[in-house]
């Protein structure tokens, strides 16, 4: 087994392979997927395909198969979460402060909210037509695909470094993990910060297929005249969600769907663990105060330490 | 009751949503068809090319020669149009046709990579 990362997506790619021979492979395709996928969709480039398409909220715009494909999912995203996970929030993510890279925000000190009360609100309709490929955002709404378009892109880089190597393969962008390939147990650490060292203690599970993500309030946090804010949004009221929950880790058929759960369970607070049951979903759910819970057959931490 | 969608989605973003999956759907059925044609001739082919070579050669080489797996590997080439079906194609909510995850287990060996927050 052979390993290797590189900084990506404001965050860290990572990719091991059971063959040794493919690594190399294996990371030039991560490095050209992730270079395209920023290339489509980041907020934070003026010339993504995304932001294009952002800047011009009220018309119809073409677009690429891809920038298709990634709004779908995140449509798709939108009803399996029961509207917990909603593409249309880049505004009120902006009007929170996280309007540039997270680096940048976090090195900026105390940020002003000026989005005014939270207000409650209905989902924002996004007119995707796939047959003619073209994208309408409502007028004075920004997509953002960042709940859902890394692990889109973790589970496709997975899939065609299988199929083209014949390898069992794990990829993880930012934590948000896909294995594909023959069937092999991947160890994976359990943390709150997926930059943690691999020496640092926590449970380790094994997946040997589909995908694993961790949500968390407790990383992606800055500053503002309002007290601290973090990323994950309630789509009812533009705001960072009160945080029932510091992180849940999820376990799914694919990683889209694990971050699409861990993420919708993070905003439903606590009717999460009931939700989680009830779709016969894995997942490991840390409270505020630190209490751990498990659901649907995750592993207890005291088996898996 | 679970859900945020505030207001609700009305039968119109319903109906909205429902054609776009619908016509995206329709674009992975057609891409599917395709690829498939695509693979059955190549293995077609292939089967003739082995049976030509067979009928030039030796009998038994024409048997190893023959399978044509590796013929469908240039079809990895297409990710330009993205369709890996990453969620369930039911619109109706909260259903999902996805086959029910299977729950890591605990494991003894030194972790590879953490999963946590980003």
């Amino acid at each position: 087994m052979r390993t290797t990362s590189f900084a990506a997506l404001g965050t860290s790619a990572f990719v091991a392979v059971a063959d040794d021979d493919a690594l190399d492979h294996a990371r030039a395709t991560l490095e050209r997927e992730v270079r395209g996928l920023d290339a489509v969709c980041s907020r934070f480039r003026a010339d993504s395909e995304l932001a294009r398409a952002n800047a011009r909220s009220g018309e119809r715009v073409d677009i690429s198969p891809q920038l298709g494909e990634l709004v779908s999912v995140a449509l798709r995203a939108r009803v399996t979460s029961h509207g917990c996970v909603d593409p249309t929030l880049g505004a009120d993510l902006r009007a929170c402060g996280y309007d540039r890279t997270f680096a940048l925000v976090r090195s900026r000190g105390r940020w002003q909210i000026d989005c005014g009360p939270a207000r409650l609100r209905p989902p924002q309709p996004v007119e995707l037509d796939t047959e003619n490929l073209t994208l309408r955002v409502p007028a004075g709404v920004e997509l953002d695909l960042g709940a859902t378009a890394k692990a889109w892109c973790a589970d496709w880089s997975a899939d065609l470094i299988a199929r083209s190597t014949g390898s069992s393969v794990l990829v993880s962008l930012g934590g948000d993990i896909a294995v594909a390939g023959p069937p092999a147990a991947w160890p994976i650490r359990i943390a709150e910060d997926h930059s943690a060292p691999l020496a640092a203690p926590g449970p380790v599970v094994e997946i040997t297929s589909g995908g694993l993500a961790t949500s968390s309030t407790s990383v992606r946090r800055w500053q503002t005249d309002r007290g601290e804010a973090h990323h994950i949004l309630d789509p009812r009221s533009g705001r960072p969600v009160p945080e029932t929950w510091r992180s849940v880790s999820v376990a799914a058929p694919t990683c889209v769907e694990a971050n699409v759960a861990a993420t919708a369970a993070i905003v439903l607070g606590d009717e999460a663990p009931s939700w989680l049951e009830a779709t016969a979903t894995p997942a490991r759910l840390v409270r505020a105060n630190g209490r751990v819970s498990f659901v649907s057959g995750w592993p207890s931490d005291r088996r898996a330490a | 009751m679970f859900g945020c969608d505030g207001a609700g989605m009305n039968h119109e973003q319903e109906a909205e949503l429902r054609n776009a999956v619908l016509a995206r759907n329709a674009a992975r059925r057609r891409l599917q068809l395709a690829t498939g044609g695509a693979v059955a001739v190549a293995v077609g082919l292939s089967g003739v090319f082995a049976a030509l070579a067979a009928g030039s050669t030796h009998f038994k080489k024409a048997i190893v020669r023959a399978p044509a797996t590796r013929s469908a590997r240039p079809l990895a080439a297409l990710t330009v149009a993205p369709a890996a079906p990453l969620v369930s194609a039911n619109v109706d909510p909260p259903t999902s046709a996805s086959p029910p995850a299977s729950a890591p287990t605990p494991s003894y060996q030194p972790p590879v990579v953490s999963s946590g927050g980003s």
